[in-house]
């Protein structure tokens, strides 16, 4: 399912892979994101070639909101729930800056923390 | 818990109890092996059999649709879950654990080692093995080791449940001394030595 917006001329559709792109670059901008996690779905995704969907999981219910789930992977040395906190504040600003939806959640999964020393 | 969890689970709950009830009956002669044979011959009709196949589907997906909630279910207890104001952030217990790796690798003494985390309703217990030095003092230095494991992770992670540290000391490895000028000498391998025609 797509979101819709409704404009004066007509609706706007903005298809999950958006958000799912927005999410990815809001994520990674967040200084102790070292990479984005990895989901079973994009593993069989990329393995069979495949279109099930990205890394980022979006969902959309009937009222028009939107929950976001996001796999990271944190750098080493950085406090892990600042990380997180910063990451949804980025995703939510950067969603609500560009497409002007309802984030209703978004959920940070922290699956590993990278080896590499801290910048 | 959603409503199509719940429906999923008590359609898997039927199912195998009816199963279990009709074995139960046959062993105690309650169903006789003729009156299966008459039902097992009165399905041998195409829409018999095509039913017959449909409930057999049902029945794998449900029990499908029941390993997938059930390997969800596994894999929340393997994390660390709290709430923010924006959602829910899950910890993951493989990432305290690469965490630890990285705290006892900057540690002098410490060769090797193999943290499992286990988080439960009590609070979290990290139960690490350890490969140490020889010129360590062991007592002083586990508790040392413990204490900063507990300090760091509780600062990390920023939570303020109970934290068990047990470390097991696997191994005392000898300390690797710096090789002197004459044994590296005599190691270097010249071309063609001993070589003669």
């Amino acid at each position: 399912m797509d979101q819709n917006v409704k404009s004066e001329l007509g609706t706007i559709r903005i298809h999950k892979k958006v958000i799912s792109s927005i999410t990815t670059n809001a994520a990674k901008e967040v200084d102790g994101v070292a990479d984005l996690g990895y989901s079973l779905k994009s593993f069989v995704s990329k393995l069979f070639g495949l279109n099930l969907g990205g890394i980022i999981d979006v969902n959309i219910d009937n009222n028009n909101e939107v929950t976001i789930s996001v796999p990271i992977i944190v750098s080493y040395g950085y406090n892990l729930p600042e990380v997180a906190a910063k990451v949804q504040e980025n995703v939510r600003k950067m969603i609500e800056k560009s497409t002007e939806l309802n984030i209703k959640q978004i959920d940070v999964n922290i699956q590993a923390v990278e080896k590499e020393a801290k910048k | 818990m959603k409503i199509i969890t719940k429906f999923v689970i008590y359609c898997y709950t039927i199912v195998l109890f009816t199963i279990g009830a009709l074995l139960i009956s046959f062993a105690l002669g309650k169903i006789d092996a003729y009156d299966l044979t008459v039902l097992l011959k009165s399905l041998d009709t195409v829409n018999a059999r095509l039913a017959t196949g449909l409930t057999g589907l049902l029945i794998i997906l449900i029990g499908f649709v029941f390993s997938q909630i059930m390997f969800s279910r596994i894999k929340r207890e393997k994390t660390i879950a709290f709430q923010t104001a924006s959602g829910e952030v899950l910890v993951a217990l493989n990432a305290v654990e690469d965490l630890i790796r990285k705290l006892t690798g900057d540690i002098e003494g410490i060769k090797e080692a193999r943290p499992n985390v286990i988080a439960s309703k009590k609070g979290i217990e990290i139960n690490l093995r350890l490969a140490l030095n020889a010129d360590v003092h062991i007592p002083e230095f586990t508790g040392k080791v413990q204490e900063l494991i507990k300090e760091r992770i509780q600062e990390i992670l920023g939570i303020d449940e109970a934290i068990t540290v047990k470390i097991f000391v696997t191994k005392i490895l000898a300390k690797d001394r710096p090789r002197n000028k004459k044994e590296a000498e005599e190691d270097t391998s010249v071309p063609f030595r001993g070589y003669k025609r």
